[in-house]
């Protein structure tokens, strides 16, 4: 999952003080396992881990690069509509940054931050349903499908009409079915791995996504789909 | 899986379609499902639907966030270093008031003054102290009470500045490019 290209395009900010990058510290915990380049991207991350958990923005800017495709996906696909997905992306690397001390090394760092991003967009659709704001109407296709590299026009509204019936059919689930659909076939996550990060059992999520075909065919059905 | 030549119930066909929309299922489960479903056409129409929805999901790639996600989101970080130097200053500043009438009682001890004088000469300093607090409070009080316009422009100038601090860091703080 992870996006080297936006890695290596990944820029950052300068803390509020001002201070330059934590050369030294980087430098010596660097040094004991050899140049970032020659580390595989389990020792890169674990190494970034290492140094957020010490306050480091630098060093989470890296996660924050690393795992951005993949958050952000969780949060468009949750919430069908690209700013409130940004605003809950960026939400649960905050997060993510703040309870780093809560992580447990054992399980995957995208596991964890899918936990988060799925639970706090989870908290969002609720909250919206009880301010009772429809989310019945269009949303806007999102920006990176409008602008598909290399696509011509009728490419570009092939893909938005299909971006448009995909996120049709899953306003009509369950949060929690939509979470799992969402896991299932973007994050390419196991019944196991979908149960872990849902705190579920694997029958549980075998269920839900049982309905949730069924009730996505049902609404394919009905919208005509094909 | 089941047992041949027994007609499935709806649970068992959709336990296979389960099945199938995974992975591909054994011949003999495959036959029994396609024949589950030559039999019963509306089960057949919803097996239809939901390969096609199955299609859509697995066609649909990812969505990328915008350009420049990353940075912002870095922007929206808490700074954890000014918030610890902040407790830790104000810490200090608790603890050195406290800690003032006893060092005072110390020196006196350690110069070998008489304890009762020493703690009178400390009372008399605190008494001080609180007496000078409480005319600021008075003044500050009298200042209100005198002059509520200038006070309204002072709560005004104040509730302007944290409201600009707040835009300065959304909108002014400017990112620069990460070294590695």
């Amino acid at each position: 999952m992870v996006n080297s290209a936006t890695m290596k395009g990944l820029h950052t900010m300068s803390d509020s003080s001002g201070s330059s990058l934590p050369f030294f510290r980087v430098y010596s915990e660097t040094a004991q396992c050899g140049t970032e380049q020659e580390m595989t991207q389990a020792e890169r991350e674990a190494l970034w881990l290492a140094q957020a958990r010490k306050g480091d923005k630098t060093a989470f800017g890296k996660l924050v690069g690393a795992y951005q495709g993949p958050v952000f996906n969780m949060a468009y696909r949750m919430l069908g509509n690209a700013q409130e997905a940004e605003e809950a992306a960026q939400e649960a690397f905050i997060r993510a940054f703040t309870r780093l001390d809560s992580y447990d090394p054992k399980h995957k760092f995208s596991t964890w931050m899918l936990t988060i991003t799925s639970n706090y967009c989870i908290d969002l659709i609720r909250k919206r349903r009880a301010v009772l704001l429809s989310i019945d109407e269009p949303l806007p296709p999102h920006p990176s499908l409008m602008s598909e590299r290399n696509k011509g026009p009728e490419a570009q509204a092939v893909i938005g009409e299909q971006e448009d019936m995909v996120q049709k059919l899953l306003e009509t689930l369950p949060e929690d079915y939509r979470q799992a659909v969402v896991l299932f076939y973007w994050h390419d996550y196991s019944y196991e791995e979908i149960a872990e990060i849902m705190e579920t059992t694997i029958s549980a999520i075998k269920s839900r996504l049982f309905r949730a075909r069924r009730e996505l065919a049902k609404t394919g059905l009905a919208l005509g789909i094909s | 899986m089941h047992k041949h030549n027994q007609p499935l119930d709806i649970d068992q066909v959709y336990a296979l379609m389960m099945d199938a929309l995974d992975g591909p299922l054994a011949s003999d489960d495959q036959l029994k499902l396609d024949s589950a479903l030559e039999a019963n056409p509306e089960l057949a129409a919803e097996w239809q639907a939901m390969l096609m929805v199955d299609d859509l999901l697995m066609q649909t790639p990812m969505v990328e966030p915008p350009a420049n996600f990353a940075v912002h989101t870095i922007a929206r970080l808490p700074n954890w270093r000014a918030r610890r130097w902040a407790v830790v200053m104000a810490f200090m500043a608790s603890l050195s008031v406290g800690m003032f009438p006893l060092i005072i009682l110390g020196i006196g001890v350690l110069l070998g003054a008489d304890m009762g004088i020493a703690a009178t000469g400390l009372i008399q300093i605190l008494s001080a102290v609180a007496s000078g607090l409480g005319q600021i409070v008075i003044e500050a009080a009298s200042m209100m009470t005198g002059y509520p316009a200038v006070m309204g422009m002072l709560l005004v100038m104040v509730g302007s500045i944290t409201l600009w601090s707040g835009l300065y860091q959304q909108l002014v703080v400017r990112p620069m490019a990460l070294t590695n």
